[in-house]
């Protein structure tokens, strides 16, 4: 049964790509866009066709190894599983392709394919080799949820989805490129990431200065990062919590922290690593502005970030959104904004329902008992 | 006679209450160890948030217990001596019960003016990160509510007869069972999680207990 709907899906694959290359190669609409977006279409088209095939291949050769495993094709998400854990991984798979898709829209085409095998940590039975060597392994822990699942299954799209990306654009997300929406507690988060920040280039975007906001995003790039991401105050504050990563007995260590020489907090900072210098926002952060460009350029939007080839976030990213660059920033700090948490105060409304029913209860007390009329 | 309707349930109640004034004084002081960082990076702030967030489930759960404890002393010699005193005294029921309640209610106002001077006293010398606020003040009268929200339900299941407890029981027990045939018939099974989402939520009577309970906040 499993083998029929494998193939019943690869075939529906199939009659899709025939559709996105009918409506791909519709002359009204090549006049009307660039070629490049529909290269990178057919070029994911056929990584799809490629690993539908590979995939049917990997089914008949479990199938051969008489390996009870059942598989779940979603798009572009070929999962297998123990028939135990089916129900589970079905609806985990089901849900990380729903994801995909509210962020991706139509370009869920782009998404390359892949392969997994979704086992439960506390399954006895070792994986199969001809699986081992042809699907990536997740396993989850006992009691996961299938939201879990998911979740696992949908990093793993996005940690593969960076090879579509230049060097630079990987390194800005962090190497995990955000293809499913934030929850609103990834935003609070960041707001809170953005609200609490020591920095003052974070401090001026908190109250709403765009242009640092792009500084900190380092849009554009810093010429010397240590200078244009960090003041003066910002740098001695900065060896004083990284300090472990500086030698104990560097004379500039102590010039930095103690003395406060500007000079040495230079030095330092200069002295590390490329890479080592920690950039003014999180990944977490820099990943929110990539969910806000897709959630705002819509339809083709995550296709425009793709095929945008002048090599860097900043131009992919307003590729994506459709948008000015401050006009991506404005919605990005608009979206961290609106995601504060409630501060613990207590409305007038809240204050006097909790007021009106201790008044209620304490009439209950009041009223009927068996000695009422004494 | 409240005076010594006062004096009768402090000496029933007494040990929960001053263990609740110990407790409420240093939730506040033991949730803020972790701000005493001079000059604290995004992730120590953020862990600092994380930490106060952890505690602030300690605040609903005393508030619960101690209206808890304090209706249920409040009735419970009564229910002992089957209300012998209680019928002695020449006044109505509602007037006793009514006595009753103002007696624990002052009785909870001792643990609420603890946290509430434990709230001030840790915010003053914690030290808080820039972006971030106290509200010492919020919290002790969030404390209070939820106290006293939790103090009036109970006594007012205490205030019944057994059979009145046990009715109340039942009824949660009923919704229990109900639920699982629900579940059971394939008819869906949501009727408890309804009933819950409505008492949680405004203007359900437990509204008060959801949401931060944070002492220092975003």
């Amino acid at each position: 049964m499993c083998d029929r709907m494998f193939r019943t899906g690869v075939r529906g694959i199939g009659v899709a790509i025939l559709l996105a290359c009918i409506a791909g190669t519709s002359p009204a609409r090549l006049e009307a866009q660039d070629v490049a977006p529909y290269r990178a279409r057919v070029d994911s088209i056929t990584r799809l066709w490629e690993a539908a095939r590979e995939s049917a291949a990997r089914a008949d050769s479990a199938r051969r190894a008489a390996i009870s495993v059942d598989t779940i094709i979603r798009g572009a998400l070929v999962v297998m599983t123990t028939p135990q854990f089916r129900d589970l991984v079905e609806a985990a798979t089901q849900l990380a392709w729903e994801q995909l898709g509210a962020t991706l829209r139509e370009d869920t085409a782009l998404v390359r394919a892949r392969t997994f095998y979704v086992v439960s940590t506390e399954s006895n039975d070792p994986v199969p080799e001809p699986i081992r060597q042809e699907a990536e392994v997740i396993a989850y822990a006992d009691g996961s949820t299938f939201e879990d699942v998911a979740m696992r299954i949908g990093q793993r799209i996005e940690i593969a989805a960076v090879a579509d990306l230049d060097e630079a654009t990987s390194r800005f997300f962090g190497n995990h490129v955000p293809l499913r929406p934030f929850a609103d507690r990834e935003w609070t988060e960041v707001y809170v990431e953005l609200a609490t920040a020591p920095w003052s280039l974070l401090r001026a975007c908190y109250l709403g200065d765009l242009g640092r906001c792009g500084e900190a995003f380092d849009m554009p790039a810093a010429d010397d990062p240590v200078t244009g991401w960090y003041d003066a105050a910002d740098r001695r504050w900065y060896v004083e919590a990284d300090a472990r990563w500086y030698h104990e007995r560097d004379p500039r260590r102590t010039q930095c922290m103690e003395a406060g020489s500007d000079q040495a907090c230079l030095d330092l900072m200069r002295s590390l690593e490329p890479g080592e210098l920690q950039p003014p926002f999180s990944d977490r952060v820099r990943r929110s502005l990539a969910v806000a460009a897709l959630e705002l350029g819509g339809d083709g939007a995550y296709g425009r970030m793709l095929s945008d080839t002048s090599h860097g976030p900043e131009q992919r990213l307003t590729s994506a959104a459709g948008v000015s660059r401050d006009s991506l920033f404005a919605t990005w700090h608009a979206r961290v904004l609106a995601a504060r948490p409630e501060p613990m105060t207590i409305t007038r409304v809240a204050g006097w329902t909790a007021f009106f029913w201790v008044i209620a209860f304490a009439t209950l007390a009041a009223r009927s008992t068996r000695w009422r009329r004494a | 006679m409240f005076k010594a309707i006062l004096y009768t349930q402090w000496k029933w109640s007494r040990a929960v209450v001053m263990l609740s004034v110990v407790i409420a004084f240093t939730l506040p002081i033991m949730s803020v160890q972790r701000a005493g960082i001079t000059e604290p990076s995004r992730w120590e702030t953020q862990e600092l948030l994380h930490a106060i967030e952890m505690w602030s489930v300690w605040y609903t759960l005393l508030a619960a217990g101690l209206g808890l404890l304090v209706a249920t002393t409040a009735w419970a010699q009564d229910h002992r001596g089957r209300h012998v005193y209680a019928l002695s005294l020449p006044i109505p029921r509602w007037h006793y019960a009514m006595l009753r309640f103002a007696a624990g209610s002052l009785l909870l106002a001792a643990p609420v003016v603890a946290l509430w001077i434990g709230a001030l006293l840790a915010t003053a010398t914690a030290q808080i990160p820039p972006g971030l606020n106290a509200y010492p003040n919020a919290l002790a009268l969030r404390f209070a509510l939820a106290a006293f929200v939790a103090y009036s339900v109970f006594f007012a299941i205490s205030a019944g007869t057994t059979r009145t407890a046990g009715y109340v029981l039942a009824v949660v027990g009923a919704l229990v069972v109900t639920q699982v045939m629900m579940e059971a018939s394939g008819m869906g099974g949501g009727l408890v999680e309804v009933l819950f989402d409505r008492v949680i939520t405004w203007p359900g009577p437990l509204e008060i207990f959801t949401g931060r309970w944070m002492l220092i906040d975003v």
